[in-house]
C-alpha cells in the first residue's frame, strides 16, 4: 500500500479519476460534457478562420499547378455538357410523358422536402476512422444521427453534436452501415465501410446474392429503410462485383460519389419527409 | 516570485504549442496528407516535455492534449486524456531515469507513445470488432510515424529551447 502514498501515483490516479468523470459526464448528458463544449467553442473558429487561409493558398497553388489539368478537364467537361444538352431534350419529353402517365394512374408524386444546414468542414484528423468537424452545432438545429449530403450525395451522419460544432461519421468509416439499393435493379443491400478499403476511398454494398445483376457502373442509392438517412440520395457507383470468402455471398465495391478527402461544406439534413 | 512568474509563462508558452500542433495537425487544409495518413506529433511532443520538464507537467499537458484531441475524434471525451496523460507521467518517469534528454530519446518515446495507443486501439477495437487487417494498420501506422519524424525534431528543439531559456531566465533573475 506504500506504492499509493507515492505522489507520482496518486498524479496518475487523479489523471484516471478526471478522465473517467470526463467519459461518465459524456455519458450522462449524452454528448459532449461542458469543458469539452467549452474547448470546442473557443478552438472551432480558429480551425475555421485556418481552414480558409489553407483553402486561400491551396487554391492559388492550385491555380499554377494544376493549371494544365483543369483546362483539360474543361475541355472534357465542354464535351459532357453539350452531350447533356441533347440528352436534355430527351428527357424533358419523358418527364412530362411520365407526369402524363402518372396522372392517370392516380400515383402520388414522391416528395421529399428536406430541410438543410449548410456547413463548413473544419478538421479531419483520424488514420483510422472516417470523420470530419463541421462548423455548427446544436444552435443551429443539428443533432446527433443527422444525416450529411452534398449536392451530389450521401456523406455520412452526425455522431456527436456540440454547440458550435458538430461530429460528422462519414460513409466510408467502418461503422457506417447504410441501407442501399442497387438503382437499375432495386436489389436491396447495405452499403458499409471497411477498413481496407477506407484507405481507397471506396466502401462495400455487402449482403449480395451470389446470382445478383450487378454490373460495374451501377449506381448505388440510399434505400431509406431504417429511417436515417432519406431515400434515394445517391451513395456511389460500382467498381467491383466480388464472392466473399465464405462463398455464401458476394460483395460489390462502391466509389462513393462525393469524395470525402476533399471535401470542404456539406449540408446537414435537420429532417426529411417522404411520402410515396 | 520571479520563479513562479517565470514558470506560468513557460506553461503558457508549452500550451501555446500544443495548441499550435494541434491546429496543425487537424485543421482542413493545413494538415498534411499522404496516402490517406495524417501528422501524428502530439506522442513526439509529450515524449519532448515529458524529458526536459519530467512527468507532472507531461502527464498534465498530456491530459490537456487528449481533451482537444477528443473534440476531433469519435472516441468517447476523456479517453484519450487519460491515454495521453498517463503517457506523460510514464514517459516523465523512464526518461528521468533511463534516458537523457536528447533527440533519440525524443523520438523512440514519442514513436513508443504513438505504437502503445495504435496497438491497443488495434487489438481491443479494430482486430477485435471489425476483423481489420494488420498489414494495412501496420502500413498506415509507419507512413504516419515517418510523416511526422521531421516536425517532431522540430519539436524536440522548440521545447529544448523554451526550457533553456526560461532555465537561464530564472538563474539571471534569481
Amino acid at each position: 500500500m506504500k506504492i499509493f502514498r507515492s505522489k507520482i501515483v496518486l498524479f496518475a490516479l487523479g489523471i484516471v479519476a478526471a478522465g473517467f468523470l470526463f467519459i461518465g459526464v459524456s455519458y450522462a448528458v449524452g454528448g459532449p460534457n461542458f469543458i469539452s463544449s467549452m474547448v470546442g467553442a473557443v478552438v472551432t473558429p480558429v480551425q475555421r478562420g485556418l481552414s480558409n487561409v489553407g483553402d486561400f493558398f491551396g487554391d492559388i497553388f492550385g491555380y499554377f499547378y494544376r493549371y494544365n489539368a483543369l483546362e483539360e478537364e474543361n475541355i472534357r467537361l465542354r464535351e459532357q455538357i453539350s452531350a447533356y444538352r441533347n440528352k436534355e431534350l430527351a428527357f424533358n419529353s419523358a418527364i412530362a410523358e411520365n407526369s402524363q402517365l402518372r396522372e392517370m394512374l392516380s400515383l402520388k408524386l414522391r416528395r421529399r422536402d428536406l430541410t438543410c444546414e449548410p456547413c463548413n468542414v473544419i478538421s479531419d484528423v483520424s488514420n483510422l476512422r472516417s470523420s470530419f468537424t463541421i462548423d455548427k452545432g446544436t444552435l443551429s438545429g443539428i443533432a446527433v444521427g443527422n444525416s450529411v449530403m452534398t449536392a451530389d450525395g450521401l456523406v455520412g451522419y452526425v455522431s456527436e453534436a456540440s454547440i458550435n460544432h458538430a461530429e460528422v461519421i462519414s460513409i466510408l468509416d467502418m461503422s457506417s452501415k447504410v441501407g442501399a439499393l442497387v438503382s437499375r435493379t432495386r436489389e436491396a443491400s447495405v452499403a458499409e465501410g471497411s477498413f481496407e478499403l477506407m484507405g481507397k476511398g471506396q466502401l462495400k454494398l455487402s449482403y449480395l446474392k451470389n446470382e445478383a445483376d450487378i454490373k460495374v457502373g451501377d449506381w448505388v442509392e440510399t434505400s431509406g429503410f431504417g429511417g436515417m438517412y432519406p431515400k434515394g440520395i445517391l451513395v456511389g457507383r460500382v467498381s467491383e462485383f466480388l464472392p466473399e470468402p465464405h462463398g455464401i455471398s458476394s460483395y460489390a465495391i462502391i466509389d462513393p460519389i462525393v469524395k470525402i478527402d476533399e471535401l470542404r461544406s456539406v449540408f446537414v439534413v435537420k429532417s426529411f419527409d417522404i411520402t410515396e | 516570485m520571479v520563479d513562479r512568474k517565470n514558470k506560468i509563462w513557460k506553461y503558457c508558452a508549452l500550451a501555446l504549442t500544443l495548441l499550435a500542433l494541434f491546429l496543425l495537425q487537424t485543421t482542413r487544409a493545413i494538415s498534411p496528407r499522404i496516402l490517406g495518413c495524417f501528422l501524428d506529433l502530439i506522442p513526439f511532443f509529450i515524449a519532448a516535455v515529458a524529458l526536459f520538464e519530467g512527468p507532472y507537467t507531461a502527464g498534465c499537458l498530456g491530459f490537456a492534449a487528449g481533451l482537444l484531441l477528443g473534440l476531433c475524434s469519435p472516441s468517447p471525451d476523456g479517453l484519450l486524456a487519460i491515454y495521453y496523460g498517463l503517457l506523460g507521467i510514464a514517459l516523465g518517469v523512464y526518461g528521468s531515469i533511463y534516458m537523457r534528454p536528447v533527440l533519440p530519446s525524443c523520438l523512440v518515446l514519442g514513436f513508443l507513445g504513438s505504437f502503445f495507443r495504435d496497438l491497443v486501439a488495434y487489438v481491443f477495437y479494430f482486430a477485435l470488432v471489425y476483423k481489420a487487417s494488420l498489414l494495412h494498420y501496420t502500413t498506415d501506422f509507419f507512413i504516419s510515424a515517418a510523416m511526422s519524424i521531421l516536425p517532431a525534431i522540430l519539436i524536440y528543439f522548440w521545447v529544448r529551447r523554451l526550457n533553456r531559456r526560461f532555465m537561464e531566465k530564472n538563474e539571471n533573475e534569481g
